[in-house]
Order: C-alpha cells, then sequence, then structure tokens
C-alpha cells in the first residue's frame, strides 16, 4: 500500500494538468476580484448619475446628503468571495476535471493493469487513488483559498482583510475542505464507472452543476413527509454553509453526511473496481 | 511435473459470445509457450484472465502449483494488448512509477532497466512521441520489473523492426535459459515463435485445439512421403525388407509416413504394388510451419 501510494504522489507530482489547473483555478479568483471591482466601480457610478449628482447616505435612521454608496466589496468581505470560490460552480468543475484525468487515465492509458496484473489486491489499488485524489482536491482548494485571501488585499485594502473574522474562515474552509474531500472520491467514483475521459469529465460536471436542482426536486417530493434530502446532500451542504456564525447543528450534519458519502462511494467504486475487467 | 500454470475449463462469455470456451492450458515450469490463433480466437482474454484482469466465467487455475492467484500474481511480469504507458511521461519517469510501485530501492534499477532494453538514450522524450517498437520495449521493460518466473506476452514484437524483432527474440531466448523464466507468448509471427517456442497451443474460436511440444511440430512438419495402403503391417514390412526403410511411422490405420529415401518413393510404390499391397495413396507431404499452422487454424491468413 506505502509503495503504492508512493507512486500515485510520483504521478501526481509529475502530473502537468494538475498544475495547469490549479492555476487557471487561482486565475479565476483573480478574474472574480477584477469582476468584483469593475461591479463596484459601475454600481457608484450608477448611483451617482442616476441621482443628478445627489447623493445621501443612511446614516442610523437618519439620512444625510453627501457619503459615497457603500462598497460592494467592503460589503461581501473575504469570506463572501470565498463563498463565491467554492460555493459557486468554479471549484467543482475543475476539481472534477483535475480528478477525472488522474483517475480515468489509468484506465485510457492502460497503466492500471501493470498493477492488477502484478497480484495487488483491487481494494489496495482503488485506495492507493483514492489517497492522492482526496490530497489533490485538499491542495486544490488550499492554494484557491490562499490566493483569494492573499488578493484580499490589494483588492480590498488592509483595513478589511484585517477585520475579517478569521475564525467564521477557518470553520467555513474546514467544512468546504471537507465537502471537497467528499467530492473528489464522487468524482473517483464516476471516473471508475465511466473509463473514459469525455465521459467522467460530463459527468462528473453536470453532478456538480445539477445535482442540486435535482435535490430540490426531492425536496418538493418529499415534503408530504417532512423530509428534506437536499440538507444530506454534500454539493448542497457545501452552498449552504454558512459563513458566518455556523450553527453546530449544521456542522454536526455537514460531518456526518460527508463521512456516508465518502464512505457510500468509496465502497461503490471498490465494488464496481472488484468485478469490473480491466483493458 | 512442475507447472507455473494449468487452467481446467477456463471460459469466458461476452452476451451471447464465448469468447474462450473450456481452455484446459498446461504450461511447465521453464517452458516458452508458443500460443497460436487467429485474430478474435481467444488469445489475449485468455491471457488476460490469467493475468487477473478478467474473471473468467466458468472454470479454475493454479499458477505455481497454487491456486492463491492474488500472490501468484506477484511472480508475473505481464504485457497485453498495447502497454500501459504514461504518454505524457518520459521512459525514465514511467520506470520510475514502477519501481516505486514495487518498492523497489535504488534508482539504478531504472538505469540498468532502460539499458537492457535498449532506451537509455530516449532521454527527455516523452512516450507520446514514441515510436510504436520503443513502446513496446518499454512495455517489456515493465513486464521484466521486479525479475518475473513467469512473463505474458501479447504480440510482445509487434511493430518491431527485423532488428528489434531479433533482439526480442534474443532477449526472451536469453531470460528463459539464464533466469529460467517460463514465457507464455502469443505472435503473429510464427516463424520467429517457431524460434523459441518449446511448447505451443492452438486455439481457435475460443478452444485450445491442441497443445504440444515443439520437437512435435518439427515431426508433424518434417518432409515425407505418405502412404495410404489397406495393411499398414504388411506395407512396413515390405518397406523395411525390399526398400530398407528405417525411418517410418504409421499415424492411423492405413496411413505411413516415410522419412527417408524420397527421391525414390516409385521404387516404395513399385515394392508395395509388387507385394500384393492396395495403395490407396502414395504423396510427398510436408510443409514449413507457417504452413502447418495455418492448415490447422483453417488457412486463414493471420495466425
Amino acid at each position: 500500500m506505502l509503495n503504492l501510494l508512493n507512486a500515485e504522489f510520483y504521478k501526481l507530482r509529475k502530473s502537468k494538468a494538475i498544475y495547469l489547473g490549479i492555476l487557471v483555478a487561482s486565475i479565476l479568483a483573480l478574474l472574480l476580484y477584477g469582476s468584483l471591482v469593475m461591479i463596484d466601480k459601475i454600481n457608484q457610478e450608477v448611483v451617482a448619475n442616476g441621482t443628478g449628482g445627489v447623493i445621501v447616505s443612511q446614516v442610523g435612521d437618519g439620512v444625510e446628503d453627501g457619503g459615497t454608496p457603500e462598497s460592494m466589496m467592503q460589503e461581501i468581505g473575504i469570506i463572501g468571495v470565498l463563498q463565491q470560490m467554492f460555493g459557486g460552480h468554479f471549484v467543482g468543475i475543475i476539481a472534477a476535471v483535475l480528478v477525472s484525468i488522474f483517475v480515468i487515465r489509468e484506465f485510457s492509458s492502460g497503466t492500471v493493469k501493470n498493477l492488477v496484473g502484478k497480484g495487488y489486491a483491487r481494494p489496495v489499488i482503488f485506495f492507493a487513488k483514492m489517497i492522492p485524489v482526496i490530497v489533490l482536491m485538499l491542495v486544490f482548494e488550499v492554494v484557491v483559498a490562499a490566493v483569494t485571501i492573499g488578493m484580499a488585499v490589494p483588492f480590498m485594502g488592509w483595513e478589511e482583510f484585517s477585520a475579517t473574522a478569521w475564525g467564521d474562515v477557518a470553520i467555513y474552509m474546514g467544512l468546504q475542505f471537507l465537502f471537497g474531500a467528499v467530492l473528489a472520491v464522487i468524482f473517483m467514483l464516476v471516473g471508475e464507472l465511466t473509463r473514459n475521459l469525455a465521459a467522467g469529465i460530463s459527468v462528473s460536471i453536470g453532478v456538480v452543476m445539477f445535482s442540486t436542482t435535482l435535490t430540490a426536486g426531492f425536496d418538493l417530493v418529499f415534503h408530504g413527509v417532512g423530509m428534506q434530502p437536499s440538507k444530506y446532500w454534500v454539493l448542497d451542504l457545501l452552498a449552504s454553509c454558512p459563513t458566518t456564525d455556523c450553527p453546530w447543528e449544521f456542522a454536526v450534519r455537514g460531518v456526518l453526511a460527508s463521512v456516508v458519502w465518502l464512505v457510500v462511494a468509496a465502497v461503490l467504486g471498490i465494488l464496481h473496481f472488484r468485478k469490473a475487467d480491466v483493458k | 511435473m512442475d507447472y507455473a500454470l494449468i487452467t481446467d475449463g477456463i471460459t469466458k462469455i461476452y452476451g451471447k459470445h464465448t469468447v474462450v470456451d473450456h481452455v484446459s492450458m498446461h504450461v511447465k515450469k521453464g517452458d516458452i509457450y508458443g500460443f497460436i490463433g487467429k485474430n478474435g480466437a481467444g488469445k489475449t482474454t485468455f491471457m488476460r484472465i490469467v493475468a487477473g484482469l478478467a474473471a473468467p466465467a466458468a472454470g479454475s487455475m493454479e499458477l505455481f502449483g497454487s491456486g492463491d492467484l492474488e500472490k501468484q500474481r506477484q511472480r508475473l511480469g505481464t504485457l497485453i494488448e498495447q502497454p500501459g504507458l504514461y504518454g505524457t511521461m518520459t521512459a525514465r519517469d514511467n520506470l520510475e512509477v514502477v519501481r516505486k510501485s514495487y518498492g523497489i530501492t535504488g534508482k539504478h534499477a531504472v538505469d540498468e532497466m532502460l539499458e537492457f532494453v535498449g532506451l537509455a538514450q530516449a532521454g527527455k522524450k516523452k512516450v507520446k512521441n514514441f515510436s510504436m517498437g520503443m513502446k513496446q520495449r518499454l512495455g517489456i521493460a515493465i513486464a521484466l520489473f521486479r525479475s518475473p518466473d513467469f512473463l505474458i506476452l501479447d504480440e510482445p514484437i509487434n511493430g518491431l523492426d527485423p532488428e528489434g524483432i531479433k533482439e526480442v527474440r534474443d532477449l526472451l531466448s536469453k531470460l528463459n535459459r539464464e533466469r529460467q523464466i517460463t514465457i507464455l507468448i502469443s505472435s503473429h509471427i510464427l516463424g520467429e515463435l517457431s524460434k523459441i517456442a518449446t511448447n505451443y497451443g492452438i486455439i481457435k474460436e475460443g478452444v485450445l485445439i491442441e497443445e504440444f511440444l515443439a520437437e512435435d511440430l518439427k515431426n508433424r512438419c518434417r518432409r515425407c512421403v505418405k502412404l495410404v495402403v489397406d495393411d499398414a503391417q504388411r506395407a512396413t514390412t515390405i518397406l523395411e525388407e525390399k526398400c530398407h526403410i528405417t525411418e517410418y511411422d504409421v499415424l492411423e490405420e492405413g496411413v505411413i509416413r516415410v522419412f527417408d529415401g524420397l527421391d525414390n518413393s516409385w521404387v516404395m510404390n513399385r515394392e508395395l504394388i509388387e507385394g500384393g499391397i492396395h495403395l490407396k495413396e502414395s504423396y510427398l507431404a510436408g510443409q514449413d510451419l507457417e504452413g502447418y499452422f495455418m492448415d490447422l487454424l483453417g488457412g486463414a491468413s493471420n495466425a
């Protein structure tokens, strides 16, 4: 197992696609900041023009002349930008591509047969792939989070940076890392089942983009019996993760649901890999 | 007798099509077993089953006398269909992955293997830019890592130039001779196979129709006069006494193969007829290996 892990991490280090994916995600973080700055600027100018140059600001219960419209950047803060990156589809889609490439190429290039043909137990091979996939996801998320937080200083200013509630950021990112790890294993399961790069990437992106719509439908179906399946689906948890004052109930539910989904995805993947022929 | 592989009734079915049909193969330790069959005859599927890449629908097998296949497969080296290679990596990186996977310490193992298969000069060239022959060599290098006792090679000389084919042939002979590695090898190039194989197995439409020794094959292909007579016992007596024939055998009732005195076959015919033998047929037989296999497999163009 350790030997296989050693080889898997070596492959991970040698994979240009991984570095490229992380770079693209980091550039997306920068673009997000850029677009927020642009929207902020447009908003302020629209307000100024729309009022014929007369701007009023709310101060307490009263209204005073002058001032500037509130900056959206300052309104959402660093954690808001993190939410845009992780709670939306940005990170999920790129991660779907990266994990699919890392997993499916073993089948498309036929390299997995080098291990199966050497007598390694298939569950061991699966685990030896799953652990680096989770690590890949975590590294990817850490880099994106680091870039997002680091870029806050030039874009939002030191004042906003130092005023950030880092405790909330830590809880939010901790949960995101957990959900991300589960998502990576689900992508790996999809890759194992499809064994085709185009199909694997498509299905994984489909999971990211449309599974929450599906769970919303299930919520409607099961509304009558008081069940809300979306509360336990990892992508709904990922999107609805609170950025401030995360309730214990959410954190516990998130952790438990993640563990269940992780185990389910891993077991399904192993069961299929054990039975399926390797080409 | 020690066997590297014994299978008993191995069967593989895809949908309604039986690809491998109750194959019972026997590969002795130290053999170079040439596995011959047309495209789609079931060679690759059978090899994949032995290597654990596909599960049989029925049948059982033993590797090195043991049914613990997972453990015994650690002693295998396989090259089945396309070599499993990372196209975006160099040959060295590919072997480095294998070295780490197998837990082999010391990077010199990679250098030695690259040298061994003639890829030491491949440098930073990515595998996706390799020629077919270079990929095959790298595939063989992967199969040879961790000193296997039993090599399973599916068309290993595919895509190699004549020099490369000779190198691989010499390499396999050397591995078999010096390290007593057992080899199960399939190839379309029967002439090449016949230069190294010690045993053969012929598969046709999923059925292993025959297993025989290389010596048997030579015997079967040997030039001879075939005589079909009504009384083989009396005919052989005449051949011995009147024609002084010593090298012959009787295949089945009434069929005699005579291996000496071929230039004077007319004398044999005359003596037999004069001796009262009813000579139904008399003809020169014998062919090259390729022709023999073609006949066995049904005369198609690829074996």
